[in-house]
């Protein structure tokens, strides 16, 4: 473990971008989302990154008319750097089938990646670097080098530590960063190629009162965050089923699909034509066409259904499949839902209606059994003024 | 990004288009590289991507055998956008097609068995490349029994094959049509699939079932094999679902834990028994 200050990180970050492309959180209009960097975005990025500066303002996020320090979370997870919104596939025309060239195998850097993102990417892998390996989304993983940035300010919508992971954590990233006090970073390699990168850099080896200051903003950092999903077992999953619960909570849902779109896990897609064009898009199991045959058949036809697959593919099948949940607990379905719809609170509320019903379940955090569909638990477990 | 290959089809020749009835007709396809032709396999039961330039990509199981060589059969009912553009095509166009993908029926585990075929409609398609294989090794199997059911007489597919079926020994084909769709002197059955299933009764100790059809026929004609007491391991049907990728990626047929794709379309009652409800 290494320790940069604002000048040496600089440096560090410009020896590691070497000739790679940078995808880094910019702050547009008070908020980060994460991009592809233009060369001259590069180098004032470079400098002192938004997301570094975020990281080290030690303002809360939360804090009432904090507008100067937005979320530390970008808007978008890192996943679509990997698994693009739209990707060509080919190009068929009715003379012939034209395959894209190959591509020039550019290497990337990736700044500043939270925890929750990184592990999301872990989950991605279980997917596309399974039985059959997509080529495009392994190539991205193997070009990309994901330096990760550890996360102070954790908000009301973030619940990671029920999850396997939390603010501190480092899977998926190939070197870490905790933003220490004065501007100082802690740097450590977490992967062979990250350690590799570290063992470049002159700075200063970190020492135990570095260490330890770390370790104290760790726990800082994860008693900061209030919330936690419990995920029923599969029992009571399976039991849930038919609850006429899913009626009750997704009525509000307009299917608009932004949370699977911000989610960094969600992976549906479609494959669509545009023109002589195929493509690959993001899609997402809210919509009413997802499952709609051309005949008409459809076996999720009514909203529910879909809400309730999306929710049970995360918590259910993914966990029976690849031995995880498909969530990683970043919150963003929550923070962007135009209908307010929480999912710590609709997935907490599946174990406890089923307790409600039950001699000898879990109860609520408060001790009592929750109704089913309960509004009112969460909005004060969640606590403080109006959520987005 | 680097390309999907994955997603690249071969590119295949119409060499055939035989209407079926009003609103199929069958394709035959042959691949444009000879080393592909060589090197493409299949199973029964599998299934492949059929392209249109322009119009996309759906999803059709191989109608025909395995053991005819040189070329692949789909038959295609009309339906949508993409259904609508396969019927159009000129005798000599160029189609997309990858795979194939999913499992297949188990060959070996319905030797020495009686084999009882119950199909509706363009289901039938997906049991043919099964039956002309069956056939062709008709020692290995016991008693074969084919049930076929249409809306009407007009919407039976493969006219000229059920013909020849009924015409072999040792074989026997019933074909019904929904009350109502029969025509002047139909001679086969008139009422639904399961209810003739029913009435017909076929054995069930040594049988194995194998049905295809729309997904009502499909859950009646499960819900009657139930009650004659058969053998959940020993049902075995195929799905129709929404596709895109045929991989297990892209998440459109997933049911439960399964992916219709990757862990089907084959299944038996037994393992989808508890999804059923879910997906027919």
């Amino acid at each position: 473990m290494r320790i940069l200050e604002r000048k040496t990180l600089a440096e560090f970050l410009k020896n590691c971008l070497g000739d790679s492309e940078l995808i880094a959180p910019v702050e547009i209009e008070g908020r980060l989302y994460f991009q592809q960097l233009d060369p001259e975005q590069q180098l004032a990025e470079l400098a002192w990154p938004a997301a570094a500066a975020k990281a080290v303002s030690r303002e809360h996020g939360e804090s009432p008319g904090a507008t100067s320090a937005p979320d530390p979370l970008t808007v978008n997870s890192i996943k679509e750097f990997f698994f693009p919104r739209r990707q060509e596939l080919y190009e068929q025309r009715p003379d012939g089938i034209i395959p894209r060239d190959a591509a020039d195998g550019k290497r990337r850097l990736l700044l500043f990646a939270r925890a929750c993102d990184t592990r999301g990417l872990t989950i991605l892998d279980r997917v596309f670097l399974g039985v059959t390996e997509d080529e495009s989304y392994g190539r991205a993983r193997n070009e990309t080098t994901i330096v990760g940035l550890h996360c102070l300010q954790p908000d009301r919508h973030c619940f990671c530590t029920s999850l396997d992971g939390g603010p501190f954590g480092t899977e998926g990233m190939d070197l870490a960063l905790t933003p220490l006090e004065d501007e100082r970073f802690l740097a450590q390699g977490i992967s062979d190629k990250g350690k590799a990168l570290l063992a470049t850099l002159g700075g200063k080896q970190a020492g135990e009162g570095e260490q330890e200051e770390a370790e104290q903003l760790r726990k800082a950092a994860e008693g900061a965050i209030r919330r936690a999903i419990r995920v029923p077992d599969q029992q009571t999953m399976d039991a849930r089923f038919d609850s006429p619960y899913w009626k009750e909570v997704s009525r509000a849902c307009l299917t608009c699909g932004i949370c699977s779109y911000l989610c960094p896990t969600c992976h549906c897609f479609d494959i669509v034509d545009e023109g002589y064009l195929r493509l690959r898009c993001w899609d997402t199991c809210s919509s009413d066409t997802f499952t709609r045959m051309a005949a008409g058949e459809d076996h999720r036809r009514l909203k529910h259904s879909r809400y309730r697959q999306r929710i049970y593919h995360k918590f259910s099948y993914f966990k029976e499949n690849f031995d995880t949940h498909a969530c990683v607990g970043c919150g963003r379905c929550t923070r962007w839902c135009p209908v307010k719809t929480d999912i710590v609170e609709i997935v907490n509320g599946i174990g406890e209606t089923a307790a409600a019903g039950r001699p000898s379940g879990n109860e609520s955090a408060s001790g009592r059994p929750v109704k089913a569909g309960a509004k009112s638990t969460a909005a004060k477990s969640t606590g403080r003024g109006a959520r987005r | 990004m680097t390309p999907v290959r994955i997603y690249t089809p071969f590119a295949a020749r119409v060499r055939e288009l035989r209407v079926e009835t009003k609103d199929v007709k069958t394709l035959r396809l042959v691949f444009e590289e000879e080393k592909v032709a060589e090197t493409f396999a299949f199973e029964p039961g599998q299934f492949v991507e059929l392209s249109v330039a322009g119009e996309g990509e759906a999803t059709f199981c191989l109608a025909s055998s395995p053991q005819e060589k040189g070329y692949l059969e789909c038959s295609v009912k009309r339906v949508g956008l993409v259904t609508e553009a396969i019927h159009r095509l000129d005798p000599d166009a160029l189609v997309g097609l990858r795979g194939p993908y999913g499992n297949s029926f188990p060959l070996q585990r319905m030797e020495g068995r009686d084999l009882i075929f119950v199909a509706g409609g363009i289901g039938l398609a997906a049991l043919r490349s099964l039956i002309k294989v069956v056939l062709a090794g008709r020692g290995k199997f016991g008693s074969i029994l084919i049930l076929y059911g249409a809306r009407s007489v007009e919407d039976l597919v493969y006219r000229e094959e059920l013909e020849k079926w009924r015409s072999l020994k040792g074989l026997k084909t019933v074909l019904t049509v929904d009350p109502g769709g029969e025509s002047p002197g139909w001679k086969g059955e008139i009422g639904f699939v399961p209810a003739v299933l029913e009435r017909l009764n076929p054995g069930r100790r040594n049988s194995t079932v194998i049905t295809c059809g729309p997904p009502i026929m499909i859950r009646y004609v499960l819900a009657a094999l139930d009650k004659m007491g058969f053998d959940p391991q020993e049902v075995i049907t195929t799905l129709e679902m929404k596709m895109k990728c045929g991989l297990g990626h892209c998440g459109r047929c997933n049911v439960g834990p399964l992916y219709v794709c990757k862990d089907g379309p084959v299944f038996t009652y037994a393992r989808i028994r508890e999804f059923v409800e879910q997906i027919i």
